[in-house]
């Protein structure tokens, strides 16, 4: 009896760990694998890279190695155990993967691919999911990702409040220093305003002021001081006729402002009335704020059709950097510091490194509402050289757009629609310490074609070391029970020029 | 005759009075709904699928059980593809509205008559899918029209295991359980079976009873707020409602939540009546007489809740048409529809004179309004369609005017798009592939992805030659079971823009593809912006099939320096053609209003001058006063001209 059950035993578990073919032909190029892990740099601390492989065939071996570790997976589709996973992880350096496809009666074996393990990654992800949406709207999540494991859970959703009739948008998450004990994000109609947790309590506040053109939007978090710059937009949307980029949005105004969370006031940091500046970002120091902004006509007609209609190419974005001093609030005159007008294209969304060493942007021919063009790709820009290159090594034929840094500055994600041109996906690269870039790969997920079906959109991943410790219902039952607070009006504060 | 119990085996008249004919009642009921929706209902029934999706693939079903009442509506979905075949989908829906009938009489021991008080629930749910119409276009519950059959079926079945548990401890802990378990899956209908159990056991148990009756709505009123701390999705305070239909309960709206109302209200009363266990029942049994007039009651009730308006089964029928490419059938049901009501016009136009006889002025025109809506018209929908149709035909400038033309306005409580009933059909059909794109996302954001959408954003995506979406829309639709097949008939389009140029399903939308651009807003009408799209967005390489659509739809916005223009652009891409009746029409009538010398130049058919003067004279003596009064009698003669069309379908309201 007890040879039997361990013949059962040995059957079943070499049928489940999976057997290495020892006859096959030696294929000459890698395996086709969906999302492509091939040669890639991983964060050592990330939940397994699972895949689907591509190529022909009835049966299916995996075999990935590290070290002395060795885990054997059968199927198409790979499902690593996190346990066995860890184990190859702990081995460092790099996990080689095997791969062995039967195809009618023979094993054929592709060549190996690499997953050269390297620094950790921030052990959480903030994004929205919404729907490749134009304009309409229902069900909106701010979810967070354990990056570590597969697990996802809401923030918030705007389901948990709404009024039926009149909806709420919720956007902009945003984070301080990638801690959540300070955060914010934007709740637009319904119980309307921004939202915020600061030093762990929930407030809600209206920045719209009668001296400011709206609420705020874009948000960008001082780093070592209570303040937060927001730009302020009259923002509209439309169709292209026939453009295969089918959507702009276009600012037809905008303003930037800083909102003093202790002072619960705003004051302006640029409002040329001959400028739209948008998309704040700090430097890691708060002692720069660099923003974009595009130059406009004086008597510019905020209202006009024409506007909308026929010069929309006209708009381009520079970056821009304005010097502050945090202690007493006072602001330096801007400077460019990059002219992308002249090279007749657009930057826009500035994101500096933690070391404060390089400028992450977006580019595209036009416009600052990049992730519906197709042309917009991510660049570089090395503050200390003031060198601007194009981020060959990630960027693809079709849109890259939001982008962030890891804490330690060695990882960035990014929006990107090259999967299929419409549904936005995240995909992560590591950034070395030669300002390299490593072939950009997709956010794993447990089930790999689950993203396949999805038909929903990733919408700005931002980077946080620990989960957000307000729960959804808690968020909801604050939003539901407050009124926005008003804030003041605070005169702007020049730094005074030099004699 | 006395009439005892059920009256089986009798053999006499009575007993079958109370067995054999209630079970006959309940098979009729049953097999002649299902019938008058397999036949009668049909193209309601596939547009209802159109506008569900079922599909098996794991985001789909995430997206189900992350809403409370999730799995009831994952279940609604997946019945819902069957309307796509009508006489399996209405055989389902007529087999759970039996079972209705049945289950409720054995769940609350009706008998004796009043079994046919069990036709109360089966008449309400019946009524609560047929009395939706065109609010099916703003629905956003998934599977709306199986969920409430099954939802009840699922508190039915659990109240009559409840009224066998006697323990009383047993019977608490089987309310609370069906209860937390059941809440999350099937919504508010776990309620309703929680609320049944909690009133039924004052009868049902008579030492405890009071004891059940409070936990039983004490969980009824606990559980959903704590289920809802577990859901995202959901507002507390809307919880109890989950799985209900969204339609708002005020204004005219309020009318549709009556037979939910009855559903519930029946429920309650049958369980609070209900006999108690191993006693007879002491209710006195209900004569023949009375047992029909409940019958013919819920009949009454059905047919009153009964969705009717008089287009709307030709809009349907025309959905149908324009899916399978028929252009003749689309012209045809709409030619129908309109002879079809001769007659009824005729006798309103003679009760109208009758009223109108001796009266004068204001008073005229106000029976003339009253009137006004007896007469036949078709919606904005049909002639939009129709048009189409003749387009695609090639005689639209020889044959549009000939139909009847209006702008009936659709019954419904509130005013729905149209651009969510036929804007992305309309835009992909008139080559504005980008705004077909548009409309399928944001009806998909609204209302969910459904069949309709996913063709639209495969056929746009594929046209746009943006092959990777494209062939992702394949995939969700090939997960489907009766559209698998077209969305895998699609794939061989897939980067081969020659074969989609080429195929008899897509080559009529190439001469007309958008080719300029600019940013714009169509602000939700479809009707406006065509119009207006037509009117200034020529190329100068605008094909003959673009100016074709052109010359129509500059004819109907009546914008005479627009015809002008167009009418030339017309002639320059069909040099060898003639020019069409109807533009004929429009250049000799705006050629004679402007006194415009060019109309002496134009090769103008007899038969067109003819009837022109014929329309002068008739003018002369028949002067017009009030165009919707005489709007009758110059249909009759000039019905099938543009001069008709062009002083008499004026200020339709289109949406």
């Amino acid at each position: 009896m007890r040879k039997v059950l361990f013949t059962i035993l040995a059957v079943l578990l070499v049928s489940c760990t999976g057997q290495i073919p020892s006859r096959f032909s030696q294929e000459t190029s890698k395996p086709d694998i969906t999302p492509d892990y091939r040669d890639i740099i991983y964060p050592s601390n990330m939940a397994p890279a699972n895949f689907r492989i591509d190529n022909e065939g009835s049966r299916f071996v995996t075999i990935f190695t590290a070290g002395s570790r060795k885990t054997i997976l059968k199927g198409r589709v790979t499902d690593m155990p996190l346990r066995k996973w860890r184990k190859l992880q702990a081995e460092g350096g790099t996990v080689n993967v095997e791969i062995f496809v039967r195809n009618g009666k023979d094993w054929n074996r592709y060549q190996p691919f690499t997953i050269t393990l390297a620094e950790p990654i921030d052990q959480y992800m903030a994004y929205r999911m919404i729907p490749p949406l134009d304009e309409y709207y229902e069900e909106i999540f701010i979810n967070q990702r354990d990056l570590t494991t597969f697990k996802e859970s809401t923030v918030y959703s705007n389901a948990m409040v709404h009024n039926g009739s009149i909806g709420q948008c919720i956007n902009c998450h945003h984070f301080r220093n990638y801690s959540t004990d300070n955060m914010q994000f934007h709740a637009r109609q319904y119980k309307g305003g921004t939202v915020m947790i600061f030093n762990g309590d929930l407030r809600i506040v209206n920045l719209k002021t009668d001296s400011t053109l709206s609420a705020g939007v874009y948000p960008a978090w001082h780093p070592t001081h209570d303040y937060i710059a927001y730009s302020t937009n009259i923002t509209k949307q439309a169709m292209h006729l026939s453009d295969p980029n089918r959507v702009e949005v276009r600012d037809l105004a905008s303003d930037l402002i800083l909102y003093d969370i202790n002072d619960n006031s705003v004051s302006i940091i640029e409002n040329d009335s001959c400028q739209f500046e948008c998309f704040p970002a700090w430097s890691p120091d708060g002692l720069t704020l660099f923003y974009v902004s595009a130059a406009v006509e004086e008597d510019y007609n905020k209202e006009t059709p024409r506007i909308m209609k026929t010069d929309f190419k006209a708009f381009h974005y520079d970056l821009y950097a304005k010097p502050f001093n945090p202690e007493t609030r006072e602001w330096g005159p801007s400077r460019k510091i990059f002219d992308a007008a002249a090279i007749n294209r657009s930057a826009t969304m500035p994101r500096v490194s933690p070391d404060g060493r390089y400028l992450m942007f977006s580019m595209g021919e036009y416009g600052v509402f990049h992730i519906w063009h197709r042309d917009a790709d991510l660049y570089l820009m090395d503050l200390f050289t003031g060198q601007v290159r194009e981020m060959n090594e990630v960027n693809s034929d079709d849109v890259e757009s939001y982008h962030s840094w890891s804490s330690n500055g060695r990882w960035i994600v990014f929006s990107s629609r090259r999967d299929d041109g419409a549904f936005t996906r995240l995909y992560l690269s590591h950034f070395d310490t030669d300002g390299k870039f490593s072939k950009p790969f997709a956010l794993p997920l447990r089930k790999p074609e689950y993203v396949e079906n999805l038909m929903k959109s990733y919408n700005i991943p931002e980077f946080i070391t620990e989960p957000v410790k307000v729960s959804p219902r808690r968020f909801a039952r604050f939003i539901s029970r407050n009124t926005a607070e008003s804030v003041s009006y605070a005169p702007k504060k020049e730094l005074p020029t030099t004699p | 005759m006395a009439i005892r119990g059920k009256g089986k085996g009798t053999g006499s008249l009575a007993g079958f009075m109370s067995g054999s004919l209630f079970k006959i009642l309940s098979a009729v009921f049953a097999a002649v709904l299902w019938i008058i929706l397999a036949t009668g209902s049909r193209y309601l029934l596939m547009r209802i699928d159109q506008l569900s999706l079922f599909s098996s693939t794991e985001p789909f079903f995430q997206n189900a059980i992350d809403h409370i009442g999730g799995l009831l509506g994952y279940a609604g979905c997946f019945l819902t593809q069957f309307l796509y075949k009508p006489v399996i989908g209405s055989l389902i829906a007529a087999v759970l509205w039996y079972s209705t009938i049945i289950l409720s009489r054995k769940a609350f021991k009706l008998d004796g008559g009043w079994e046919y008080l069990a036709f109360i629930p089966a008449s309400a749910l019946v009524a609560a899918d047929m009395e939706i119409g065109y609010t099916m276009f703003d629905l956003k519950l998934r599977g709306w029209f199986f969920i409430p059959a099954l939802g009840y079926l699922a508190s039915l079945l659990a109240f009559q295991i409840y009224t066998r548990i006697e323990n009383w401890k047993a019977a608490i802990f089987y309310t609370a359980a069906w209860t937390i378990v059941f809440f999350p899956v099937i919504g508010f209908y776990a309620l309703l079976g929680t609320v049944a159990m909690a009133i039924a056991s004052i009868r049902l148990d008579k030492e405890y009873g009071a004891v059940r009756t409070v936990c039983g709505l004490a969980a009824a009123a606990i559980v959903p707020p704590v289920w809802s701390q577990f859901y995202v999705t959901v507002k507390t305070s809307l919880s109890y409602f989950a799985i209900l239909p969204d339609f708002p309960p005020y204004g005219k709206f309020l009318p549709m939540w009556i037979p939910y109302l009855v559903l519930f209200l029946f429920t309650v009363t049958a369980a609070a009546l209900i006999p108690s266990a191993g006693i007879p029942a002491k209710r006195k049994p209900i004569g023949i007489p009375a047992r029909l007039s409940i019958f013919a009651a819920c009949i009454v009730f059905v047919w009153t809740f009964w969705y009717r308006d008089v287009n709307m089964p030709a809009e349907m029928m025309m959905e149908q048409a324009l899916e399978d490419r028929d252009w003749k059938q689309i012209a045809r049901i709409q030619s129908d529809m309109a002879h079809r009501h001769d007659a009824s016009d005729a006798r309103v136009f003679a009760a109208r004179s009758a009223k109108l006889s001796g009266v004068t002025g204001s008073e005229r025109d106000y029976v003339v309004e009253k009137f006004a809506d007896k007469f036949y018209a078709p919606s904005r929908h049909m002639v939009l369609y129709r048009n189409l149709a003749l387009l695609r035909m090639g005689n639209a400038c020889s044959t549009a005017f000939t139909y009847k033309d209006g702008g009936r306005i659709q019954k419904m409580p509130d005013l729905y798009p149209l651009m969510f009933q036929c804007g992305k059909q309309l835009y992909f059909n008139y080559g504005l592939l980008n705004y077909c794109y548009r409309w399928c996302m944001e009806q998909s954001v609204e209302y969910g992805f459904s069949v309709e959408t996913l063709k639209y954003l495969i056929r746009s995506s594929l046209l746009s030659g943006n092959w990777n979406v494209a062939e992702k829309y394949i995939r969700q639709l090939e997960s489907t079971l009766f559209h698998r097949k077209w969305a895998t008939g699609q794939r061989k389009y897939l980067n081969n823009m020659e074969l989609i140029a080429g195929s008899d399903e897509y080559r009529d939308i190439f001469p007309l593809i958008c080719k300029s651009d600019r940013l714009d807003s169509d602000n939700g009408s479809i009707e406006l912006f065509l119009q207006r799209y037509f009117k200034t967005d020529r190329t100068p390489d605008a094909s003959p099939e673009f100016d074709d659509v052109a010359l129509l739809w500059i004819m109907q916005t009546q914008d005479i320096t627009s015809f002008w223009a167009q009418l030339i652009n017309w002639i320059n891409t069909h040099p060898s053609a003639k020019i069409p009746r109807h533009c004929q029409e429009a250049a000799i009538l705006y050629g004679n209003l402007e006194n415009n010398p060019i109309i002496s130049s134009l090769p103008f058919d007899d038969e067109v001058t003819k009837s022109y003067e014929a329309f002068r004279q008739y003018a002369s003596t028949h002067p017009v006063r009030n165009p919707a009064e005489m709007s009758y009698s110059y249909s009759r003669k000039f019905g099938n001209t543009f001069y008709y069309y062009y002083y008499f379908i004026r200020n339709l309201k289109t949406y």
